[in-house]
C-alpha cells in the first residue's frame, strides 16, 4: 500500500515527466520531512539512552541497604 | 547537630555535616521534580508529534542531570555511612530514600518513552522504505529525475 508521501512522489515524478527533466520541489518534501524526523528521532534516542544509563547508575548508588 | 544525628568516628565531619547534607538533599529533590516535569513535557511533545520540542525537553533534562550529578556524591556517602553504621540520621535517610524513589519513577517514565519512541522510529523507517521503493520505481521506468533525486536523499 502506498503512503501519501509516496503518492505525492509518484504524482511529482509524473508532473516532472510531463514538464521536462527538472523535478519539482514538492517531490523532495515528503522524503525531506521523513529524513528530518528520522534524524530528530535518532538524536532523541541518544538522549533517552544516556538518561536511562545515568538514572540506573545513580539509583544503584542511592539504593538502601538490603 | 540534631539529636537524631549521631556520628561515630572523626571521619564523619565536616563532610557529613547534617545541615549541609539536608540542604544538598533538598536541592536535589527540587531538581528531581524539575527533571520529572521535563519528562512530562517530553511525553506531551511526543504525543503532539512535535519532535523539536521533544528533543529540547530531553536536552533540558540532561542539563538538569549535569547539575544534580555532583550533588549526588555526598548523598551516596550518606548512604554508605549509614550502611557502615558510622552515621545515624533517620530524617536524612528518609530524604535520600525519597530522592532514590524520584529517580526510579523518572527512570520508569523514561523507559516508557523509550518504548514509544522505538515504535515511532520503526514507523518512520517504514515510511522511508516506501519512499525509497517509490523512487526506485520511478527511476526504473526511466522517468527518474525526481525519483533519482529522492533516492539520493533517502540513501
Amino acid at each position: 500500500m502506498s503512503t501519501p508521501a509516496a503518492t505525492t512522489l509518484h504524482a511529482a515524478a509524473a508532473a516532472a515527466r510531463a514538464g521536462g527533466d527538472a523535478p519539482p520541489r514538492e517531490a523532495f518534501a515528503p522524503a525531506g520531512d521523513a529524513l528530518r524526523r528520522h534524524a530528530l528521532l535518532e538524536q532523541v534516542a541518544v538522549q533517552v539512552r544516556l538518561q536511562e544509563d545515568w538514572l540506573s547508575g545513580q539509583i544503584r548508588t542511592l539504593q538502601p541497604p538490603r | 547537630m540534631s539529636e537524631a544525628t549521631m556520628y561515630a568516628g572523626p571521619t564523619s565531619a565536616p563532610l557529613l555535616d547534617p545541615d549541609w547534607l539536608r540542604a544538598v538533599a533538598t536541592e536535589v529533590y527540587s531538581l528531581c521534580e524539575r527533571m520529572f516535569s521535563a519528562g512530562g513535557e517530553a511525553a506531551a511533545a511526543r504525543a503532539d508529534g512535535d519532535l523539536p520540542r521533544l528533543l529540547e525537553a530531553l536536552e533540558q533534562r540532561t542539563r538538569l542531570m549535569h547539575r544534580i550529578e555532583p550533588l549526588l556524591t555526598p548523598l551516596a556517602m550518606v548512604r554508605a555511612s549509614i550502611r557502615q553504621g558510622t552515621l545515624h540520621d533517620p530524617a536524612l535517610e528518609q530524604l535520600v530514600d525519597e530522592i532514590a524513589a524520584w529517580l526510579q519513577s523518572i527512570l520508569s517514565a523514561t523507559e516508557e518513552l523509550h518504548a514509544a519512541l522505538d515504535g515511532d522510529r520503526q514507523q518512520v523507517g517504514r515510511e522511508l522504505q516506501k519512499l525509497e521503493h517509490a523512487a526506485l520505481a520511478q527511476h526504473a521506468y526511466g522517468t527518474g529525475a525526481a525519483g533519482g533525486a529522492v533516492l539520493d536523499l533517502v540513501r
